[in-house]
């Protein structure tokens, strides 16, 4: 491998994405391998400075009841579960007895419907209006049976 | 110090399996992970809490279905990850959270910087915040990524586990991240 390696190459190197050749070229050449060094240092410097910045952020130690909180919240899903799961079986329960409520009522309804129809129809086949039936009464002509006797 | 990785601490004494039934000691031994990672990425000390909390209630919750397939450490990650990932998602529909937008900054102390001039710890203190403030930048897949390689110092292929990713992918972030992080940063 000729000349050094490029700032990409050494950031494939750190990826552990590089060639063969250019680990080798790294192990080998002192300029590349500093510069290698350098950036490795940087980063574990980095890592350093993350840890320490979580400890002093209280990331070292458990806060306290967090598993207590865990298993409580666990109990409250788990209640939860029930509670929902029991409204859908009486939900899935109330459905047909719902639905016949409705279809007797329909029913009903389509009796008294029928009922007022035939009403209204019995109204609108009469011959004369309701108020002149009793003068119509008597003015009917006597039937055949009536006046057979006199003649 | 940095304690043991907990990882460590446990394998070749029990499965992942087993060790999910001692809840106890999971979130005693993962707690600090999983939160500076969640610090990391969201850089607010409250949201990190409230995030880690649920990502062990997740985890506590879905313990039963834990086959041990992956390390216990990775799994809580690939929860992590994607309440991350929610986080964002939320907040980038509450533009008066971005706009107060926590600035939370790296330690102001030099620990980790002994045995050098004033001049070269100012120097490597502005470039450590200038890295920092260059991963907030970054494309949230590149973030989770750099972040885990770099804060949690994952393997790559437990990266690609918590990531789903496949371990190509997980380089192909992680280069792309590291140019982008030296573009804004000028060097490593």
């Amino acid at each position: 491998m000729k000349g050094h390696l490029s700032s990409e190459q050494i950031d494939r190197l750190m990826a552990g994405d590089a060639a063969a050749i250019e680990e080798q070229h790294a192990a080998e050449c002192a300029d590349c391998g500093a510069e290698l060094a350098r950036a490795r240092q940087t980063l574990s410097a980095f890592t350093y400075a993350v840890r320490r910045c979580a400890e002093q952020h209280g990331g070292a130690e458990v806060p306290s009841g967090v598993l207590v909180q865990a298993r409580q919240r666990d109990v409250t899903v788990r209640r939860l579960g029930w509670a929902i799961g029991t409204a859908v079986v009486v939900v899935l329960a109330a459905i047909p007895l719902f639905k016949g409520i409705v279809d007797r009522q329909r029913e009903l309804q389509a009796q008294q419907d029928s009922l007022l129809l035939e009403q209204v129809n019995a109204h609108v086949s009469r011959v004369v209006p309701a108020s002149m039936e009793s003068f119509m009464e008597l003015l009917a002509v006597p039937d055949e049976t009536e006046t057979g006797g006199r003649e | 110090m940095e304690p043991t990785a907990a990882s460590d601490v446990i394998v070749g004494i029990e499965s992942p399996a087993a060790e999910i039934q001692d809840f106890d000691r999971v979130v005693e031994l993962y707690w600090p992970h999983v939160f500076r990672f969640v610090l990391a990425s969201v850089r607010d000390r409250d949201a990190a809490q409230t995030l880690t909390q649920d990502c062990l209630w997740r985890a506590y919750q879905a313990r039963g279905r834990f086959r041990g397939d992956s390390s216990v450490k990775t799994w809580l990650f690939s929860i992590a990850v994607n309440l991350v990932r929610d986080f964002y998602r939320n907040r980038r529909l509450q533009f008066w959270k971005r706009v107060q937008s926590s600035q939370l900054e790296l330690s102001k102390t030099s620990d980790g910087l002994q045995d050098v001039s004033p001049e070269a710890s100012a120097a490597a203190k502005e470039r450590l915040n200038a890295v920092w403030h260059a991963a907030e930048g970054l494309p949230e897949r590149q973030r989770t990524v750099f972040l885990l390689r770099f804060v949690e110092e994952m393997e790559l292929l437990e990266i690609a586990a918590a990531t789903g990713l496949k371990e190509g992918a997980v380089k192909v972030h992680l280069f792309r991240a590291l140019r982008s992080i030296r573009k804004r940063v000028g060097s490593l």
